[in-house]
């Protein structure tokens, strides 16, 4: 079984909503702005709560933001 | 009970915490004029979780609370420590101090009040991967007792009575050490490895 890796597009969504800033992300989905850098990073995945509280955000679906590729 | 000793371990003990903060303060000042990011940008490499922070700190202050200790001991045997009140007092007041240092410290893992705000689901992973190091490090210090103990003690056939004072206060130092040490693995594996 290989390494899961799940990339997202929350960098690209902040972008397109305003130019949005990481700490106000971090603060409407309630986690700290290190955490919103160590996603777009792609050196976090996050819990389920949380990547849906994302999606929801942008108000997209949970398969927009985060793409799963093993 | 000797009042100066105990006003000097703490004048001590102050004056070292405020060196070791003048000495971060300057070399994150530093490090900060040599690559100022572009302003308005937004960072890309993650800076410093605020518990990572603490953590630091907290092995910065323990490093200073046991090389006050260590000063201590030099020039006492164990069996000191209930023979002489000024060397007890003197280091149960170090233990002391370096512990409420690491529990004010650590506050932001209560998750009360304004903490929350600093802690979230990443530090809680952090946190609870920490505790791998906390049993390490208990793991240890209990080999290191058995053996140390046996080797020491072995004629004799007995332990001297100070001696579980000092296992008590060890354990609870290396509880906290190990935690810290823990959480500054824990983040830099983060960064690094993602989880």
């Amino acid at each position: 079984m290989g390494t899961d890796v799940i990339f997202n597009k929350i960098r690209k969504q902040r972008f397109e909503k305003n130019e949005m800033t990481q700490q106000e992300l971090a603060d409407a989905v309630g986690c700290t702005r290190q955490t919103i850098i160590a996603l777009e990073a792609g050196k976090y995945t996050p819990s389920l709560g949380l990547a849906f509280r994302i999606a929801r955000l942008f108000g997209k679906n949970l398969e927009e933001i985060f793409e799963y590729a093993e | 009970m000797n009042i100066w000793f105990l006003i000097t371990m703490l004048a001590a003990f102050l004056l070292s915490a405020v060196g070791a903060f003048i000495g971060v303060r300057t070399l994150r000042s530093v490090r900060a004029h040599r690559g100022s990011p572009i302003p308005g940008s937004e960072e890309i490499t993650n800076p410093m979780a605020e518990l990572q922070r603490r953590a630091l700190w907290n092995l910065l202050t323990m490093f200073v609370g046991i090389c006050l200790m260590l000063y201590l001991f030099a020039g006492h045997s164990v069996t000191d420590f209930f023979k002489d009140d000024t060397f007890r007092i003197g280091l149960t007041f170090i233990v002391a101090m370096t512990l409420v240092f690491n529990l004010i410290l650590m506050l932001p893992t209560s998750k009360r009040g304004r903490w929350s705000k600093l802690f979230d689901e990443r530090d809680e992973l952090v946190l609870s991967r920490a505790s791998a190091f906390q049993l390490t490090g208990l793991m240890i210090l209990s080999v290191i007792w058995t053996i140390g103990l046996t080797e020491y003690y072995w004629n004799v056939g007995a332990i001297p009575i100070d001696i579980p004072y000092l296992m008590f206060w060890s354990n609870f130092l290396v509880l906290f050490l190990s935690r810290s040490i823990g959480i500054v693995y824990g983040y830099w594996w983060l960064d690094h490895h993602g989880n």
